[in-house]
């Protein structure tokens, strides 16, 4: 997970926790560490290797779209699923996520739809490349 | 032959009478005189052959009987005819060479000469003779010559010469005297014609007109000599009329021209600029000469040069019109905007007789163009920026103000349990405010994506949101079969779900029953979402679409006073617009117009490759 937010880090990792979602969450706090994460992923064979990557689009130092480039440009993780979960809902922001064949999920502002996140991972790891967005204009 | 032909009639007509008269006389008169010398040089020979053989027979006794004085006697006879010069009697069978018998010459002292031989004479040079034999009984017994001359023909010519001289003198005078009387005639009426067409040349006095002498064709001359002045008068005067209307005309062009604040100019149908008005003159600090014809192009942007000569010179050629914007150096060598139209001007057969065209000054509007793009541009950035940041710390309090309320209930009294109450409250109103806010201004400045939408997938998609609301009224939602249309697809959507959302929000007792029709108005869709709600008072039929404008603050109809407000920003932009019909207690219809699909097919393409 890269995510600066720490509330959010936080939501996430109780989202995993109550869908029972078999994740190990490591959480760069920014892009810088993000990227670097994936390197070391990359050059070290016991290092902790993404399986699924949830990209906040807003990071410090470096932005979510520098991340997911340079993820989808790695030999090994270029295929891994991405979910960019934003408090964004402009529609560049959609358009450009799913060029970049990432799914999108707009950070609700209630507990409840939320935890939507949880299906959303689910399914994202199931290999669906992309899902109906429950709230398109919302 | 050219000093004939300069020469006034009246001469020409005396010269022609006179050469026409002594021609005729003379050829008249040599003919007659040549005839009759003929005639009468046949005659005398004739006369001197039958005096010949008269006189020969009346010489034979005489001859025979040797009688000269007899003979003589019968050739005094011829003394009677003045061309006999003289007549000479030879005796044949008489003593040889016994030469003239008998002789006779009115001239005295006249010899005749000898025979060279029987009947061969001689006669002196320059006369003529007559051998004549004077027969008895077969036999010739002498010969006689009669020798005569000619000169009494000559006398008859000499006086008819003198005769038809005296002819063709009083010919000559009469036909002199005549033909003063025929230019009378035929020169004074030619004169006076020519005397009113020089009046006519040199005083350009239409109104002049010659005076008719006579009902021959120098009359019918003179008739259509006026008719064609009458004619040319009446021209004239629609002439000067039209062109003191011209005139007029000009005047008013220029003084419009010159008082407007616009420049304007014309220019040939070959593109050559052939006037400015003054304030061309003006902005550049050019004199006319110096930018007339193509001259123009030394004022205009280098960087709009090119565009601006080809456009100028296709609209030249094709005769479409000129409508482009350039920059044109002022004469303190700024550069100012103008936006610059041109229309060819032709005749009734379709020809190109000039253009006309004109220069506004825009380079305040591009400013503020300039200004109004970026202040757009910021606020994109802005909205953007609020998408992420804003909503951030937002959400942190709504969320976790509901976390609070499920996990620390217990631990809560009741005065914290109603602050955190507000607290949840203030930040889930404050998260759809900001919400909304955006999508408000999502809807003023996202690029319009024109595609034809499915108006009944577009309801499907919104009604598919609103289905919890739904439910929870219980309200029926039908429709009409819906058109295509040509807009964004999540903006018609957001339209209907707005208006539907509001629908079902201001409701009445009943549960809502939310309809859905369309019909075709010209090039738009006109579409109605029409309810059983409680509808809207007239005085707020306008003011519900502005910003924040909400007619409750009852907690009953939660809301932000947005959607409405997002609904008439986005129909108008597409071109179209938003109304309601309603009155209290008796529901509310909402109209909107979109595009049909139809119009901006072309345009869609263009934006949506842009976008």
């Amino acid at each position: 997970m890269a995510e600066d937010n720490l509330p959010d880090a936080l939501l996430i990792r109780e989202v995993v926790r109550i869908e029972k979602l078999p994740f190990e969450v490591h959480v760069a706090p920014d892009g810088e560490l993000a990227v670097a994460f994936i390197e070391k992923a990359e050059a070290e064979p016991g290092a902790p290797a993404p399986d699924l990557l949830l990209l906040d689009l807003n990071l410090p130092k470096k932005d979510g779209y520098e991340v997911l480039k340079r993820l989808r440009a790695s030999a090994k993780f270029g295929a891994v699923p991405v979910v960019i979960a934003t408090s964004s809902d402009a529609p560049e922001d959609r358009q450009r996520a799913s060029e970049m064949g990432a799914v999108f999920f707009r950070k609700p502002a209630s507990y409840g739809e939320f935890l939507k996140l949880g299906e959303v991972l689910k399914q994202t790891l199931a290999g669906r490349k992309t899902i109906p967005n429950p709230d398109p204009l919302k | 032959m050219s000093r004939l032909r300069d020469m006034p009639i009246k001469q020409k007509l005396v010269i022609v009478t006179l050469a026409t008269a002594s021609l005729a006389l003379l050829l008249a008169g040599i003919g007659n005189v040549l005839v009759d010398s003929l005639l009468f040089r046949g005659y005398l020979r004739r006369d001197v052959a039958v005096l010949a053989r008269v006189i020969a027979d009346n010489s034979t006794a005489a001859l025979a009987f040797n009688d000269a004085v007899a003979a003589a006697q019968t050739l005094s006879a011829l003394k009677e005819r003045s061309h006999i010069e003289a007549a000479c009697i030879y005796q044949t069978g008489g003593p040889p060479n016994s030469g003239v018998f008998a002789q006779y010459s009115p001239s005295a002292g006249f010899r005749c000469p000898d025979m060279r031989g029987p009947n061969d004479f001689s006669a002196p040079s320059g006369a003529l003779s007559l051998v004549q034999p004077v027969l008895l009984e077969g036999r010739q017994v002498g010969t006689l010559v009669l020798m005569y001359d000619l000169g009494e023909v000559n006398e008859r010519v000499r006086l008819y010469g003198s005769m038809i001289f005296g002819v063709f003198l009083i010919s000559i005078i009469l036909a002199f005297a005549l033909s003063n009387r025929l230019r009378a005639a035929i020169a004074t009426p030619v004169a006076r014609l020519v005397r009113a067409t020089t009046a006519v040349a040199e005083t350009g006095d239409y109104g002049v007109r010659a005076e008719k002498m006579s009902g021959d064709e120098l009359g019918l001359l003179v008739d259509r000599f006026n008719e064609m002045l009458a004619r040319i008068q009446s021209r004239d005067v629609d002439l000067k009329k039209a062109l003191r209307e011209v005139e007029a005309e000009r005047a008013r062009f220029h003084f419009m021209a010159e008082s407007m604040p616009q420049k304007i100019f014309t220019a040939t149908p070959q593109g050559d600029v052939d006037y400015f008005n003054p304030q061309w003159m003006e902005f550049t600090g050019l004199s006319f000469d110096q930018i007339k014809g193509s001259g123009w192009t030394q004022f205009v942007h280098p960087d709009d040069l090119e565009s601006s000569i080809r456009e100028w010179k296709h609209s030249v050629e094709t005769g479409e019109p000129v409508h482009l914007e350039q920059r044109f150096r002022r004469a303190d060598g700024k550069y100012c905007w103008h936006l610059s139209r041109a229309l060819a001007m032709r005749d009734a057969e379709g020809r190109i007789t000039m253009w006309i065209g004109s220069n506004t000054d825009i380079d305040e509007q591009k400013a503020k163009e300039e200004e109004l793009r970026r202040a757009n541009e910021d606020l994109r950035q802005f909205a953007y920026s609020a998408s992420h940041d804003l909503r951030e710390p937002i959400r942190n309090v709504a969320v976790y103000s509901e976390i609070v309320a499920m996990r620390y209930d217990k631990v809560l009294d009741a005065e914290g349990r109603q602050f955190l109450g507000f607290l949840m409250e203030g930040g889930q109103r404050l998260a759809r405010l900001v919400d909304d806010l955006l999508a408000y201004t999502q809807a003023s400045l996202a690029e319009l994506r024109m595609k034809p939408v499915n108006a009944k997938e577009a309801l499907d998609g919104a009604i598919s949101t609103l289905a919890e609301n739904i439910r929870e009224s219980g309200a029926i939602i039908t429709s009409d079969d819906l058109p295509e249309v040509y807009m964004g697809d999540v903006h018609l959507q957001q339209v209907f779900q707005n208006l539907i959302g509001n629908a079902i929000k201001y409701r009445s007792a009943e549960p809502p029953r939310i309809h859905i029709a369309a019909e075709q108005a010209g090039r738009m869709w006109c579409f109605v979402v029409r309810d059983n709600g409680i509808g809207i008072a007239p005085e707020y039929k306008e003011k519900i679409f502005g910003l924040f404008k909400r007619l409750s603050h009852d907690r009953k109809y939660p809301g932000t006073g947005i959607g409405l407000a997002i609904c008439q920003r986005i129909v108008e932009r597409y071109g179209g617009r938003i109304w309601v019909e309603s009155k209290p207690g008796g529901g509310s219809s909402f109209f909107f117009t979109v595009p049909t699909h139809a119009r901006p097919v072309r345009s869609a393409t263009v934006q949506s490759s842009g976008g």
